[in-house]
């Protein structure tokens, strides 16, 4: 009897069918569900969707998306455009798949250089998250996470805006930019620090932050800038020439080679620290300084010194055929620091200094200099020419035609007279005791 | 007393065991597609109307990665261009599907061909830094890639009948066997024919360096070979073989590849081969 009864509890149990669902629909239909959310979503935003997107072997590609019905069209800064197929499949969960041939596949495209494999790109997509403003997404291969957020209106002319002006991120980019009317350069412009104002520089040198609101073609000043004789307000996009035109073709954004008008007395400024640390430059030689630290250990920080007053070490070392170091002496006393050096080479597990030496800086203008390449220890201050990311750094400096010396933001961008798309970026620091120690090496 | 134990322990259940058959399984509401020819896309329904009405083909070019072989997941592709999709179908529909049609009828054709075309936008690229211009699983699907470089060049256009004329002759000899005695007249059949090149090949008295892999490659190049080029281009090829015995050899192939394809499918070869010569040459545009 109690073995029944035990046996019949079992039967009982198993029975009844108490077990809360953990979720209320099944399997399918979640799927169904979140695809269809998805797909949603990303048709239900007029303006459509900012996807910024960085392949595995490549630099960001903004783009702004629209969805609708299985088609989606795309913009990038570039001007680029494209309309082609998509959609929400199950895979891996719900997938976002470009599944026609559009401008995001040229970065997936193994017919562009490298051959094979292109610059890594992707368009097949795992939706892991969808909120109202944005889709946050993993690459199907890579498993990179990224995310589509709801663009504003002009949303593509913000990215175009900041592809061609921002100093920071754009790549590829002149420093300066100038308002043209008529062919000639009535203001100097500069994308503002919260990225949604130009800094507006007139022929009386005065600067105005000029807020813009982006359109549905272009931008809007704010409040008019008069510039050149000509009131400018509503500014728009011309995939033509790449550029922004004003609505009535007589002003126009434009590259320039430098400032129209004098920055102010801005080698002054920056004579006045005495020492200053490399940043960067543009965005690739920033990349390439460092990889210089990778792929040459041996050589050690990056300074700048100009025109400073500071305690020097001269240590003396000899070095025999073994390349054992010996000590020979050591003084120290007070220089004008008025070269440059910017790596240091640590061959010897000493502090030698290594080459690029600048003995004199010339006024060109208020704010305009030229380094003028110096040489160490009396011999060619060269043995790093060789290589690349020094050729870089050297070929701002160096240049006979000069750079031009711009505050912003807290830095000094050095940007080359010959070639506006190069700058170094040098950030004031305080100069350190002793300022410089100065290794003579005696070899046997 | 022990049956009667049973008895009540049974009906004490049976109303718990009533409750599982009431189980709700949900309500399915699956959602099942209508086919709908007006909602198709252009592409779309040239598709429907040249391929798979009249040859029960699906024509896949809208990126799916279930449909790639586990080959092609590992390596680096894209989808074609949308644009490029129908000019292209066009062209291999000019070259393949209506050469043969007119030889063998539609109905015929029907039965045989290849299930499923998936188009890819890019080349496959190997890792020797060739790259491949189609592969076809089995006679159910043919993959063809670099649709989106495609522009009406003649040697393209050559290269496509060709890669179609070949994965058709496996899906023909595949149906009906051919003459045995083909494997044994060059029967120095090796998987080291990457090593070789076409020249070498034919010296040896294989058509390529592919045809060398194995008797039914070696069969089915002759047959696309042969399909691809006017007979004064072919008999140049044969007989630039470098020796005398090489060219018997192919000689004696395309002897068998002859009677095969005249005795199992009424086919003319030196017809055929004419018409889908013209085929391509129409097919290119300068």
């Amino acid at each position: 009897m109690f073995l029944a009864a035990v046996w019949a509890a079992g039967m009982c149990v198993a029975c009844v069918n108490e077990v809360d669902d953990v979720f209320d629909r099944n399997a399918t239909q979640r799927i169904e569900e979140a695809m269809a959310e998805c797909d949603a979503v990303l048709q239900d935003s007029e303006f459509g969707w900012r996807f910024d997107y960085t392949p595995s072997n490549g630099a960001m590609v903004n783009y702004v998306m629209r969805f609708h019905d299985g088609r989606v069209s795309m913009e990038n800064a570039e001007g680029e455009t494209s309309e082609s197929t998509y959609k929400v499949v199950n895979a891996e969960g719900p997938v976002l798949s470009f599944d026609t041939y559009s401008i995001l596949h040229e970065l997936a495209d193994p017919s562009e250089y490298p051959y094979g494999t292109g610059q890594g790109g992707e368009f097949e997509f795992v939706v892991d998250r969808v909120t109202a403003d944005t889709v946050y997404v993993r690459g199907r291969k890579s498993g990179s996470s990224f995310k589509l957020s709801r663009a504003a209106e002009g949303e593509i002319y913000r990215v175009r805006l900041e592809a061609s002006m921002d100093v920071d991120g754009g790549k590829d980019i002149a420093f300066f930019h100038t308002l043209q009317v008529g062919g000639q350069d009535a203001a100097t412009l500069f994308l503002g620090t919260d990225k949604r104002s130009l800094d507006v520089m007139t022929a009386d040198e005065q600067v105005q932050n000029v807020p813009v609101e982006f359109t549905t073609s272009g931008f809007r000043f704010s409040t008019p800038v008069t510039a050149g004789g000509v009131s400018v307000s509503e500014m728009e996009w011309d995939n033509v020439r790449k550029t922004f035109v004003s609505a009535d073709g007589s002003a126009l954004v434009a590259e320039a080679s430098t400032s129209p008008f004098s920055m102010g007395a801005t080698v002054d400024q920056l004579l006045s620290s005495p020492y200053y640390k490399m940043n960067g430059a543009s965005a690739s030689i920033t990349l390439q300084l460092l990889e210089f630290a990778n792929d040459f250990p041996e050589w050690q920080r990056t300074e700048f010194f100009f025109d400073a007053d500071a305690v020097i070490d001269t240590l003396k070392y000899q070095v025999d055929t073994q390349d054992q170091v010996t000590e020979l002496g050591h003084a120290q006393g007070r220089d004008v620091l008025n070269s440059m050096s910017f790596v240091v080479n640590n061959t010897y597990g000493l502090p030698e200094w290594g080459n690029f030496t600048v003995k004199r800086i010339e006024r060109m203008d208020a704010d305009e200099a030229t380094f003028v390449e110096g040489i160490r220890n009396g011999a060619p201050a060269n043995s790093l020419n060789r290589n690349i990311f020094c050729k870089n750094i050297k070929g701002v400096l160096f240049d006979s035609r000069g750079v031009t010396v711009v505050p912003r933001g807290g830095m000094f961008y050095i940007v080359s007279s010959s070639d506006p798309k190069r700058w170094l970026i040098l950030q004031p620091q305080s100069l350190p005791q002793p300022a410089m120690v100065i290794p003579t090496l005696v070899r046997q | 007393m022990k049956m009667k134990k049973i008895i009540l322990m049974a009906a004490l259940c049976l109303p718990l065991l009533a409750g599982c058959d009431k189980e709700d399984l949900g309500t399915s509401d699956i959602h099942v597609p209508v086919f709908d020819y007006n909602a198709l896309s252009q592409t779309d329904k040239y598709i429907y109307d040249n391929y798979t009405v009249p040859y029960n083909m699906d024509v896949i070019y809208r990126w799916n990665q279930g449909d790639m072989s586990s080959d092609d997941m590992r390596r680096n592709l894209v989808p074609p261009r949308e644009e490029q999709v129908e000019p292209f179908l066009q062209m291999i529909k000019t070259v393949w599907v209506d050469t043969y049609a007119s030889e063998v009828g539609e109905q015929t054709l029907r039965s045989y061909v290849p299930k499923v075309l998936l188009l890819t936008g890019s080349a496959s690229y190997n890792d020797d830094g060739s790259t491949t211009e189609g592969t076809a699983e089995g006679g159910r699907q043919i993959v063809l890639y670099s649709v989106n470089d495609f522009d009406f060049q003649l040697d393209q256009i050559m290269s496509y009948a060709h890669v179609m004329h070949h994965e058709f002759a496996h899906i023909l000899h595949q149906t009906v066997e051919y003459d045995t005695e083909f494997e044994n007249i060059t029967p120095a059949y090796s998987s080291s024919w990457m090593q070789m090149n076409d020249e070498t090949a034919r010296s040896r008295g294989f058509i390529t360096a592919y045809a060398s892999s194995n008797a039914n490659e070696d069969f089915a190049e002759m047959v696309s070979q042969m399909l691809i080029r006017s007979a004064e281009d072919w008999n140049a090829l044969v007989e630039g073989a470098g020796n005398a015995e090489a060219v018997a050899a192919l000689r004696a192939k395309e002897a068998i590849v002859l009677s095969y394809m005249k005795n199992n499918w009424g086919v003319d070869m030196p017809q055929f081969q004419t018409k889908v010569v013209a085929a391509i040459q129409a097919a290119a545009q300068d």
